[in-house]
């Protein structure tokens, strides 16, 4: 028995994300959340992506996404130089979040209602045990984002061949921005996950709090203007203004989003450092 | 000697109820230690303060001179919590090995830790198993498991046999024993039989607070033997008993236990008398242990 290596918080926390991986690709709930993610995107992929050149340019389409985005936001949609990855990116920006906030809304909660966290704890500290989580979560979104942007690169290249300088550059800017949107989702069900002790329940808790914070501060900011800037608080915020932005310009809203997911890590990370297991 | 677990004022409270009233007490490293007490006395909550899951509301507890759940504690300090479980999802194998990473082990090695811990319990054939697959009580033996990975110098065990057959606990019994002179074992037990033989040092906690803090083979100038007998009919042995040379006291402490409380300097020999009396009488006994049992000596006054 020969103990190799001094236990240390950065190398518990990278043990701890990558079992994350092996949550996700050897349990059949995690397998279950690939095929549903899967499923998904292949009708997306299949149907509006595939056919994207064919309908980005027909005026039903043109009138639905003026009417959602606007004129402006019209016109900087058009200018994504790959008609599938303009359809991808309608979709993703406002999917992603949503399968963020299923798919890593169990990163410490089952394992306190069970017990299984105080073996844990024994052997890593609660940092190192809800930091490795957060980041598995990510590493777990990245690639499943590399799976469906590669699809989607390789759709656009059968579609024409000599687009794909401009459709990996594309897929390289929205997998940047993408990362960026699902950060404070995920750090928001890391909150959650740590204040509750089951994943359902942070979904549930999630969802009511999000509606709830997003009406509040409609009510507020219409009685008392001055609260409208309180939306900041709320996660998504910047995708409207994400959309209608395209190129490397898009990263000018990834502060909100940046700033949002350190104040959730805070929160979260202080509310575990002081529940009982 | 430095104490392995300083406790000075440790008090917890969940709301308005006290479940510790300022404990103070220090353990030594050493023979297994028996943290005994009755429902609620609160040893649950002490182990779970000693293992980092519990803050305290006041006082101050170290551990090897470190707060509970630090880093320098990671891998020094084990446990089997209280109903604490496996994840159903991953195997055994999956499972300890993820614990042996963590506590620095490479995969390789971890993966041959977890078989090493699972043959001390008997368990080595469900390394490849998910803990649904097993009975309660092998699960409960493959915690014990994981709080054997590495070389702890504090395990913790928390109702460690209850839940097994009398077999599997009188194997966790003796793999204690025999690994007592590497580590040091807290172990809390409703089962005081199972502690008297384990233990030298006890811990005894009533209503949050130490009723008793004693090492079971004090060495005193009064000893005791308890005798169980085979009665039948009325007869009363106490008189006779008393009679014996040295002998101070009998009590009658259960149906047909008899407690002999004596003087050390006259009663060297007092257990073969005893017997001479015994069979001069034509009485049948039992047992005869020498000493007192563990739950005479902490409830004979009660």
């Amino acid at each position: 028995m020969e103990q190799l290596q001094r236990p240390g918080t950065f190398r518990n926390l990278w043990i701890i994300s990558r079992f994350e991986l092996v949550r996700l690709f050897q349990t059949p709930r995690g397998l279950m959340s690939i095929a549903a993610f899967a499923i998904i995107w292949y009708f997306i992929l299949r149907y509006p992506i595939f056919k994207a050149s064919q309908f980005v340019g027909i005026p039903g389409f043109r009138e639905s996404v003026g009417d959602m985005f606007g004129q402006v936001g019209l016109s900087n949609l058009l200018e994504w130089p790959v008609a599938e990855f303009t359809v991808f990116w309608i979709f993703s920006v406002f999917l992603f979040p949503i399968f963020s906030l299923l798919i890593t809304s169990d990163q410490t909660s089952s394992d306190r209602s069970r017990g299984t966290m105080r073996f844990i704890t024994l052997r890593a500290s609660r940092d190192s045990i809800f930091f490795g989580r957060f980041i598995g979560q990510l590493i777990i979104q990245a690639l499943l984002l590399i799976g469906v942007l590669t699809a989607t690169f390789f759709m656009s290249v059968w579609n024409n061949s000599l687009n794909w300088a401009e459709a990996l550059d594309s897929a390289m800017i929205m997998g940047v921005n993408l990362m960026i949107v699902v950060l404070p989702f995920t750090a928001m069900m890391a909150f959650f996950s740590a204040s509750v002790r089951s994943s359902r329940l942070a979904i549930i808790l999630a969802i009511i709090c999000w509606g709830l914070t997003v009406g509040l501060i409609g009510y507020l900011s219409y009685k008392w203007p001055i609260f409208e800037n309180l939306i900041y608080i709320v996660p998504g915020r910047q995708l409207g203004d994400l959309i209608q932005s395209n190129d490397w310009a898009t990263l000018q809203h990834a502060w909100l989003p940046v700033v949002q997911t350190v104040a959730f890590l805070f929160l979260g990370r202080t509310v575990l450092a002081r529940s009982s297991l | 000697m430095n104490p392995i677990i300083q406790c000075t004022g440790l008090t917890k409270s969940f709301g308005s109820k006290q479940a510790l009233r300022g404990l103070d007490f220090e353990l030594n490293a050493g023979a297994p230690i028996a943290l005994v007490g009755p429902n609620g006395a609160g040893k649950t909550t002490l182990f779970s303060i000693l293992c980092g899951y519990l803050k305290p509301t006041q006082g101050n507890v170290t551990i090897f001179g470190h707060q509970p759940g630090s880093q320098a504690l990671f891998g020094k300090v084990a446990a089997l919590p209280q109903d604490a479980q496996l994840d159903p999802r991953f195997s055994i194998a999956r499972q300890l090995m993820f614990y042996g990473q963590l506590q620095g082990f490479d995969k390789k090695t971890a993966r041959s830790e977890a078989q090493r811990v699972l043959e001390l319990v008997e368990l080595g054939e469900v390394i490849d198993q998910k803990p649904g697959a097993l009975s309660h009580g092998m699960r409960k033996r493959v915690t014990i498991a994981q709080a054997l990975m590495g070389t702890p110098d504090l395990i913790m065990l928390d109702e460690p046999t209850a839940g097994l057959d009398p077999k599997n606990a009188r194997n966790i019994r003796q793999m204690v024993a025999e690994l007592s002179d590497q580590a040091t074992f807290i172990i809390s037990s409703h089962n005081l039989n199972e502690l008297e033989r384990l233990s030298e040092t006890v811990l005894c906690l009533e209503m949050g607070e130490i009723s008793q803090h004693s090492t079971i083979s004090s060495k005193s100038e009064t000893g005791y033997l308890t005798i169980q007998m085979n009665v039948t009919d009325n007869v009363d042995p106490t008189p006779a008993f008393k009679d014996l040379l040295g002998v101070n006291e009998v009590n009658n402490s259960q149906k047909n236990e008899f407690v002999l409380q004596y003087d050390m300097s006259e009663g060297l020999d007092l257990d073969q008398r005893l017997l001479e009396c015994i069979a001069e009488n034509g009485w049948n006994y039992h047992q005869l242990i020498k000493g007192q049992t563990l739950e005479e000596q902490l409830f004979s006054n009660a």
